[in-house]
């Protein structure tokens, strides 16, 4: 079993993670550092650091530490030229002097040509490393999850909360990002202690342990979203612990950032979990007594632990070489570590030859996800809790925490303050950025004085460790040097999700889609050729081909549009006419069953937010249509005024329930009559009645209306009878040569009326008097929506008015969009264009400063001449839809 | 801190620091004499957190001409101010997904041609050529139709705006004072603005300006000013830096989503503000997972880059998507607020413009459409075809 490794193969093991594997076979230098391409080398082994930062099968950006070693694997390392090992950019390095912290902001300012130069040159250089640009999302799977209680951390708390909360009688899931629960920790007492909770959780069915399962966020609800090899879950949990555990502190000294040197449980991963030997002799900085389990595992590998450097009251008798009270001050070497020089309590320093220095720090919480609870039901317990808990501690604490979360109980937690970290005066702060003590004091000398600012102008905690390591040392940094300041220039910086890194079709999983409407007819459009386009979240019918016969049919003939996207709601309720009075600008009180009005609709501004026409029926109710694109939005708009108002009022949408077809033409009565017994005559049936007619068997509400301006009825009825309908309607329609018809011919044989299209022809500043229908408000009426708005407006001229163009024949008709132009000033716009064919030349909707909107005026169109027409193109009379 | 100024400007963004600023440099303001007060540190609200877009497509004569000046602005402003903004010329894209789209695009190029700004409308092969990180297939459900290309959008660091007008100012012997909360805005028997009480006191101003975005209405209610705003969260994230990848700044109306590389190798990515209004900057995953799945049909080679860190921003949105500045019914009292997705790239021309309200007490021409009053006088500078998500 082996990987390939720039062009070599190096063996694998089980159980491997790519950082063991390679370090086995002898790598050292993992990345080059991101500004001064210094090397680095294994640091953490726990994800927290960005040293191990390779790509992976074309993939970057892949922590070694923390990906599984898998046969096959094609590794390279990054951000070095021409390799990690003998990096050119190197060179960087040794500008350092020159390129102190803000270094681009205080340089090729001027001249004004220097950037656009530079910056061709600091784009390549920055970054780390190459993407794929060939790739293509994936689809991932997402799942939801409801257990009881969510466990986040599968060590020692963990795995004693979830057992506690089961025993609780609650259903718990416990997510974990290692492979196995304590894959990571070194043979010893905390993993025989893990090793047995693990077996009893496994044992209790309530339990559900998903390993191999990284928390990526806590967002509201709760949701904790989650992340594993082959999906992604959404876990919506009643109550969620925490045992995310804690990590060693980030030491800053100079020369902190060698090959060489580990966090004290990085290396006892490293010796213990992976078997892989990390050096030959070795320092360990014992802090805390955990460290000197670290230095055991060190030993049992066969490292030589040359010395055990403690702080005050670990006792470290019998480890190692030597022990010494003290600390490191100053590791030593170029490429690698050589060496570390100690200080002593007494206050000697000394030199000590090793190759590996392991840094059992002071344990502090593994503060992101405590970071982003807010106020939602979560418990700290562990080291998340009381960061250096010993094991018993650990296991009692986590008990309650789980007992606690069983119980329901309050679980509100402030997330815990976070202390600015010791911070020593030399050294890298950040590693992901290359930012040093120097540079960040350097920093506050330029008045850069507090963590937030420090943040953004040394780019610290901004890296691909998100201040894990950096965040609290930064304002350690920043309290030392304003110490008057100290709570204002040191307060956290703000954490954010992800806790983790995901990739960008990781978090899309379950989102890549869009929802699109069809009408019951949308199948039999495309059989006939129907090409499509959207209309809000439908899709509908463009043209069938050929627009002009489309067009020809219903002006001399008869044709048939699917007009099924409607919206279509039907009112009713002791308050219905209130309801409508107010909704509506126009009268509804009056309107008799069997007629009907057109009605816009408008927001409290006055503004045209939709058209349609409301229907009287028997019985008091009420049908009422609004445009395709938007019945769901009016659908809430109408139910909050509803609420609003307190009005009885049932508000009934039934836009996918009914289908509707407008059969249009001179020819649609003759039609229709072929179809149905009911009486359609000019005198039973008259233009903008309405009646319940049976067509083709079937209980339609038929609907006189004129938007194409030709004798037509609207037909709605149940969406099951669509298709037998429509095939019936062409079937009927033969002797005629009837055509289906599109969007395209409607919007021309619509334009040649004038009749405008809300939204296309208004936009959101439009009210109905500057688009000439003051005729559709009725401002004597005690209430409605934009009332106050209207009366206001009708006080001022408008700015600019829709009208009607035309231009000569044999001229190209401009595109929609156009600019209007008068004297070549800015004028307006054209909303609407197409050639009309009963016409012969251009005709058009375009908006125009009123000064000039006048009828007969001449406007310049795309550098073309057009009038400005007073009234309908075709048929102004409406002879024709009334007939 | 002094007990009185002659210019107190509340909020250290962009625009607060660019109005002081240009007080000194072109209205020969006593700096000692200006003080600008920001609750938290300079640039923490809006400057921090916008995508750092520029541009001046706008549809308006009103916003071309305005953001056009603030473009003249941008590019000699590293220079006026010794100061690199790292501005990146890359171009910018509008991509227009359904014929309505186009139509509005049309309409926008065809605007800014005749007010002498460089955009129009492009289409497929012309997109394909400039920017092939785009995906051009016709079998998805919004296939790219068209695009508004401006070619002098650009992208800047917005946090060296900040510094930049903040450090001349301070050099010039300004007050920048952060970690101070305006608590009140004080005014005398005729109702004339005379001061504002902070939590560190009261102090004295001959005149007091907001500029504080996100935060406008709770300033505006200490002054007893009505404004139509409402505040929207707005969120965005980056990956990880990666080797340059994506050259031009994309932005599809249609998907709601926007999509720029930083100098540091970042991916930026945005999208639209949420449809509800809170003073909470909680990120969601809903947006996550929405503005990841919009981007990758428009540019599916992000698929496995890495996500960095998602955060949220205020956005102090108008009824017409544009700026309310100058005066108000308080004298003495001026606000420069509703910059809801745009205050980012107006913040040059918004020091510009306020300082010389200030400085000569005349409202400047440029700014002059976004009084306040215009709500009740139903003279709106509609832009939102041009302001939403083109950010």
């Amino acid at each position: 079993m082996s990987i390939e490794f720039e062009g070599r193969e190096v063996a694998i093991q089980p159980g491997d993670s790519l950082a063991a594997a390679l370090y086995r076979d002898g790598v050292r230098v993992f990345s080059r550092s991101f500004k001064y391409h210094r090397p680095r080398g294994l640091y953490c082994l726990s994800g927290d650091c960005p040293n191990c930062l390779v790509t992976v099968d074309g993939e970057v950006n892949i922590r070694a530490c923390q990906c599984a070693a898998k046969a096959g694997q094609v590794v390279s390392r990054q951000n070095a030229w021409p390799s990690v090992d003998r990096d050119a950019l190197n060179v960087i390095e040794k500008m350092h002097p020159l390129m102190p912290v803000g270094f681009y902001y205080k340089t090729m300012a001027k001249p004004k040509f220097a950037w656009p130069l530079a910056e061709g040159v600091i784009r390549r250089v920055a970054g780390l490393g190459f993407s794929d640009k060939s790739d293509a999302p994936v689809e991932i799977d997402r799942v939801n999850r409801h257990p009881d209680v969510l466990v986040i951390g599968a060590g020692v708390a963990g795995l004693s909360a979830a057992i506690a909360a089961a025993e609780g009688g609650k259903r718990v899931m416990v997510i974990d990002e290692q492979w196995t629960p304590g894959a990571r920790v070194a043979a010893g007492p905390t993993k025989e202690a893990i090793d047995r909770l693990a077996a009893t959780a496994a044992s209790n069915p309530g339990i559900e342990v998903s390993s191999g399962t990284a928390a990526i966020g806590i967002y509201e609800g709760p949701m904790v979203l989650a992340l594993a090899d082959d999906h992604v879950a959404h876990i919506h949990p009643q109550a969620i612990v925490i045992a995310a555990g804690g990590m060693e502190v980030h030491r800053i000294f100079p020369n902190n950032d060698l090959p060489g040197i580990f966090m004290g449980r990085g290396a006892a991963r490293l010796a213990g979990a992976h078997g892989v030997k990390p050096g030959e002799r070795a320092v360990v900085w014992a802090e805390q007594p955990e460290a000197i389990e670290h230095a055991r595992t060190l030993i049992a590998a066969g490292v030589v632990v040359e010395a055990v450097i403690t702080a005050p009251g670990v006792d470290a008798s019998g480890v190692g070489n030597r022990q010494i009270e003290g600390s490191i001050v100053e590791a030593k070497g170029r490429k690698k570590l050589s060496g570390v020089v100690v200080k002593t309590t007494g206050g000697a320093t000394e030199e000590i030859n090793c190759d590996i220095l392991a840094i059992g720090s002071e344990i502090q919480q593994n503060m992101h996800l405590p970071r982003l609870i807010y106020d939602l039901p979560c418990i700290l317990t562990g080291d998340s809790a009381h960061p250096g808990s010993s094991l018993s501690e650990a296991e009692s604490n986590g008990r309650e925490a789980g007992a606690t979360a069983a119980a329901g109980l309050p679980l509100y937690v402030n997330p815990p303050a976070s202390k600015p970290r010791t911070c020593g005066t030399a050294g890298y702060v950040c590693l992901c950025e290359d930012v040093s003590v120097k540079e960040v004091e350097q920093a506050i000398d330029e008045g850069f004085e507090s963590a937030e600012l420090l943040k953004r102008y040394t780019t610290v905690t901004m890296g691909p460790c998100q201040g894990r390591l950096c965040a609290d040392q930064l304002r350690a940094i920043a309290e030392r040097k304003t110490p008057s300041e100290a709570a204002r220039v040191s307060a956290p910086t703000t954490l954010r999700p992800p806790v983790r890194p995901i990739q960008v079709q990781q978090a899309a999983a379950g989102a890549r889609h869009h929802i699109e409407r069809h009408t019951p007819l949308h199948q039999r459009h495309l059989e006939m050729g129907a090409t499509t386009l959207w209309a809000g979240p439908w899709k509908r019918i463009f043209s069938y081909g050929d627009m002009q016969a489309e067009y020809e049919a219903v002006r001399h003939r008869v044709g048939v549009i699917d007009v099924g996207t409607l919206g279509k709601f039907l009112l009713a309720g002791p308050d219905v006419v209130e309801f409508l009075e107010r909704i509506y600008p126009m009268r509804i009180a009056d309107l008799e069953p069997g007629r009907l009005r057109y009605g816009l609709m408008l927001e409290e501004g006055g503004v045209i937010i939709d058209d349609g026409t409301v229907c009287a029926l028997e019985g008091g109710a009420f049908y009422c249509t609004v445009t395709t694109s938007g019945a769901e939005r009016l659908e809430s708009w109408m139910l909050d005024w509803r609420e609003a108002w307190g009005l009885d009022v049932f508000v009934v949408n039934q836009t996918a329930s009914l289908a509707a077809v407008n059969v249009a033409g001179p020819h649609a009565r003759d039609l229709l009559q072929k179809l149905s017994d009911d009486p359609l005559d000019k005198e039973t049936f008259p233009y903008l009645r309405h009646r319940r007619i049976t067509v083709n068997g079937v209980s339609c509400l038929a609907i006189r209306l004129g938007f194409v301006g030709e004798l037509a009825y609207e037909l709605h009825f149940p969406a099951a009878a669509a298709v037998d309908m429509w095939d019936a309607i062409l079937e009927a329609g033969k002797e005629w040569d009837i055509r289906p018809f599109g969007l395209d011919a409607q919007r021309l044989l619509r334009l040649e009326k004038g009749h405008i299209i809300i939204s296309q022809d208004t936009d959101f500043e439009t009210n109905p008097w500057k688009v000439s229908m003051e005729w559709a408000v009725k401002l004597d009426k005690p209430d409605f929506v934009g009332k106050a708005a209207l009366v206001r407006a009708q006080r001022r001229t408008p700015r600019e008015t829709l009208v009607p163009w035309q231009m000569e024949p044999g001229m190209a008709t401009p595109p929609e969009g156009m600019t209007v132009t008068i004297g070549g000033n800015l004028a307006g716009r054209v909303t609407s264009s197409k050639m009309s064919y009963v016409l012969g030349h251009p005709v058009g909707l375009a908006w125009v400063v009123t000064e000039h909107a006048k009828e007969g005026g001449t406007i310049t169109i795309g550098g073309a001449p057009a009038t400005i027409a007073g009234h309908a193109f075709y048929d102004p009379e409406g002879v024709k839809l009334r007939a | 801190m002094k007990k009185s100024y002659d210019v107190v400007i509340i909020g250290g963004g962009a625009h607060g620091l660019g109005t002081a600023y240009y007080l000194v440099k072109n209205h020969g303001l006593k700096a000692e004499n200006i003080a600008v007060l920001e609750m938290n540190y300079i640039g923490a609200g809006g400057s921090g957190r916008n995508t750092t877009i520029v541009r001046s497509n706008y549809r308006t004569p009103e916003g071309i001409r305005f953001y056009e000046r603030s473009m003249e602005l941008w590019r000699g402003l590293s220079a006026d101010l010794d100061f690199n903004m790292m501005m990146s010329n890359l171009g910018h894209f509008t991509l227009a997904h359904t014929d309505s789209s186009v139509r509005v695009q049309r309409e926008r190029a065809e605007t800014n041609k005749l007010l002498g700004v460089d955009s129009r409308l492009i289409f497929r092969d012309e997109i394909a050529e400039l920017c092939p990180e785009l995906n051009m297939s016709m079998d998805i459900p919004y296939p790219i139709e068209a695009a508004l290309y401006h070619p002098p959008g650009s992208v800047l660091r917005h946090d060296a705006v900040v510094w930049g007008y903040g450090s001349q100012f301070s050099m010039r012997g300004g007050h920048i004072h952060q970690g101070i909360k305006v608590t009140g805005i004080r005014k005398d028997g005729s109702g004339k603005c005379i001061g504002v009480d902070t939590n560190q006191g009261p102090i004295d101003a001959g005149i007091v300006m907001s500029a504080v975005a996100g935060w406008t209405t709770q300033v505006t209610d200490m002054a007893g000013i009505r404004t139509p705003i409402t505040n929207h969260p707005l969120q965005a994230f980056v990956t990880e830096p990666v080797k340059p990848l994506l050259h031009k700044i994309i932005v599809s109306a249609n998907l709601h989503t926007y999509i720029s590389q930083t100098d540091r190798g970042e991916i930026l990515i945005g999208s639209e503000i949420e449809p509800y209004t809170t003073y909470s900057m909680r990120s969601t995953n809903t947006f996550l997972e929405h503005s990841t799945a919009n981007a990758l049909d428009v540019v599916p080679l992000l698929a496995r880059l890495k996500i960095q860190r998602q955060w949220t921003g205020y956005c102090d949105m108008t009824p017409d998507f544009s700026p309310i500045m100058g005066k108000t019914e308080v004298d003495n009292f001026l606000i420069d607020a509703g910059w809801g997705t745009w205050g980012f790239k107006a913040s040059a021309v918004c020091g510009e413009t306020m300082a010389e309200l200030i400085g000569t007490g005349r409202t400047p021409d440029l700014i002059e459409p976004f009084r306040l009053s215009r709500f009740a006088e139903e003279r709106l500078v509609p832009e939102k075809a041009a302001a939403s998500v083109s950010h």
